[in-house]
């Protein structure tokens, strides 16, 4: 057209976008860091009092025996089960977003949190799964958490495909059901028995070793796995159905392999720490408003991003005791739910537009 | 190549919205299709793009050009618009829908870069220079930075625009092109469009109901009228004072204009 161009060149293009897309790397670069250095200083944090020379000793291959359990068999698996729990939920929060093309969608929209955690219950307060022996609880989350994802997906298949209002409606719709049953769980069960179930809901990962680490790894990585391998399809779906299918997307089998990986991801975070609420909110909202809403930077800036703020909010969780250990749920749910109704307010346009 | 559309009906449970459609269009030519609201134009657009399943009929691609069926039926001569996957629709054809809202801040190269999911380059060089021809070529450069939910409609037209241009498409598909645009838009995009259909041969077939840049541009024109064809054929033939009478119920003059170079509607009233 008439007017000057603002770019004379396909190159002069580049360099801009390269520019403004150095930022994305840079964070990334960042964050790589962050979760070694993160890693490394949560070690010094526990319920054990091991002063921080009682860690680097034991570190370099010295100590007691005491100090050397507290260490490797303690607080190294639940630092690794908290940075993988915190990778999972948020890169679930940020398929599911962009899934739903609404910044508000997380994975307890779809109802998945609440379908693992009574199945989970189910496990504690009636030993249901023991034929998977000391792995019934796990075992229980995943089959609740897929049971969940057919039942939401199926109650929302129409003749004329599947509107995401209609997914997001029976995603609370069995989500609360799900709740329920738990609560109803909790309301007939023995009292000794309530307390486990109560701890696990509110989400923790002082129960997590070593085992567990590698349940989590496995499942959760694998879900990962899955929706990395969909970032340009995230990013025309987040466009909406439509016009994703315009430009070219398999809408269907995109789909299933992000509710598939969501719900591997979700339920094997759920299996070894319980319900952590608004990880897979915040993070991926923080990540976009860095660098950008293009999902090649913002997975595995989300990854990252994910698994060092759940190790930084498990490390706090375990600085601060009233009667034991403070739940981490507690405290992203404490957190959480001031940021989201920051940004239901800030971004009214996005949210409803 | 070109775009045989036999006998399509389309429809809900209890209304019929499309009743026994049956056009041809021709590559290096501009289709319009006009009508009132809710005469089925939009309906008509998603049927050839197999966004919508027709109930009957058939909507076929004949001729097909190299390179945009999958290597498995790559060399067929016809193609049933039903049969291509989405991949190969999207090579074959790119849409401009009326709203195309985006909720997330993706500025407006990242928009343009997304026509280029079902036809990447070997390299990253030869998507940018695609994207870059798009973007210049629909006036679109200047948003390259800007985040494109924050554009007006009508920029943010230009950036959809230049995405469809960037899909490298045969067929054009285009929903009311002009709605939200500045006058100086309006004419620019229809220059571009001709352009387009001059140079890359393409078929352009375009939903309207602005019968001034109807008569002005488009070669053949289908008029339709609660879901079925009233008239089609060439722009002068079907552009008449009468039919757009019995169609719109409308006074009105159509008149070869010098000054134009072609045709031109003066609406005169009821």
């Amino acid at each position: 057209m008439s007017e000057a161009q603002p770019y004379e060149s396909s190159e002069e293009l580049e360099r801009d976008i390269s520019k403004m897309e150095s930022r994305a790397f840079w964070a990334i670069l960042i964050l790589v860091f962050a979760v070694m250095a993160t890693y490394f200083c949560c070690l010094f944090i526990g319920q054990s009092s091991m002063t921080y020379r009682d860690v680097i000793e034991t570190l370099l291959g010295g100590g007691t025996w005491g100090n050397h359990y507290n260490v490797f068999t303690l607080r190294m698996p639940r630092i690794a089960c908290a940075a993988i729990v915190g990778a999972g939920l948020a890169v679930a929060g940020m398929a599911m977003q962009a899934m739903f093309k609404n910044p508000m969608a997380s994975p307890s929209i779809l109802g998945l949190s609440s379908g693992a955690s009574f199945g989970a219950s189910l496990a504690i307060a009636f030993g249901f799964g023991a034929f998977a022996g000391s792995f019934s609880i796990p075992v229980m989350a995943f089959v609740f958490c897929f049971l969940t994802l057919i039942l939401v997906y199926g109650l929302a298949v129409t003749r004329y495909g599947t509107p995401v209002t209609l997914l997001l409606l029976s995603g609370v719709a069995v989500g609360a059901f799900f709740s329920g049953m738990t609560s109803f769980i909790q309301y007939i069960v023995e009292p000794d028995i309530l307390q486990g179930v109560v701890y696990w809901t509110m989400g923790s990962f002082n129960r997590c070793h070593w085992d567990s680490f590698w349940i989590a790894l496995v499942v959760v990585g694998a879900g990962i796995a899955l929706i990395c391998l969909c970032v340009r399809e995230l990013n025309l779906m987040s466009l909406g159905e439509e016009q994703a299918k315009a430009l070219g997307v398999n809408i269907r089998r995109t789909r299933l392999m992000l509710l598939l990986g969501t719900s591997l991801a979700v339920g094997g975070s759920v299996a070894v720490s319980g319900t952590i609420g608004f990880v897979g909110l915040i993070i991926p909202h923080v990540c976009r408003a860095i660098g950008g809403p293009n999902h090649k930077f913002m997975a595995p800036m989300c990854i990252l991003g994910g698994a060092v703020f759940m190790m930084v909010m498990d490390a706090i969780s375990n600085s601060i005791s009233f009667t034991g250990v403070l739940p981490v749920g507690i405290l992203t749910s404490m957190l959480g739910a001031p940021f989201f109704i920051y940004i239901m307010r800030k971004r009214k346009n996005e949210i409803w537009g | 190549m070109r775009l045989n559309v036999n006998g399509v009906t389309f429809g809900y449970d209890s209304t019929r919205i499309l009743d026994d459609i049956e056009f041809e269009a021709r590559q290096g030519s501009i289709l319009g299709i006009i009508g009132q609201n809710g005469c089925g134009k939009t309906t008509l657009l998603k049927c050839i793009n197999n966004m919508l399943k027709p109930l009957g009929g058939s909507i076929l691609v004949e001729d097909m050009p190299a390179g945009v069926l999958d290597p498995d039926k790559e060399g067929r001569d016809s193609v049933e618009v039903s049969e291509m996957n989405r991949k190969e629709l999207a090579r074959c054809m790119s849409v401009v829908s009326q709203s195309a809202y985006i909720s997330f801040p993706f500025n407006g190269f990242d928009a343009v870069m997304m026509g280029r999911y079902a036809r990447p380059g070997k390299t990253r060089r030869e998507d940018i220079d695609a994207v870059y021809r798009a973007m210049r070529s629909a006036g679109a450069l200047e948003f390259a930075k800007r985040p494109v939910n924050e554009l007006s409609g009508g920029e943010l037209r230009r950036v959809m625009i230049a995405r469809a241009l960037a899909q490298e498409p045969e067929i054009l598909l285009l929903d009311e092109p002009t709605l939200h645009l500045d006058v100086n838009h309006q004419f620019d995009l229809m220059d571009l469009i001709t352009g387009l259909k001059r140079d890359m041969d393409m078929i352009v077939i375009m939903v309207t109901h602005d019968m001034t840049f109807a008569a002005r541009y488009c070669d053949q024109v289908i008029l339709m009228e609660d879901g079925h064809i009233v008239a089609a054929g060439d722009t002068r033939d079907v552009l008449t004072a009468e039919m757009i009478k019995e169609v719109f119920d409308i006074r009105a003059v159509v008149e070869y204009d010098e000054r134009v170079g072609g045709l031109n509607v003066v609406m005169i009233g009821r």
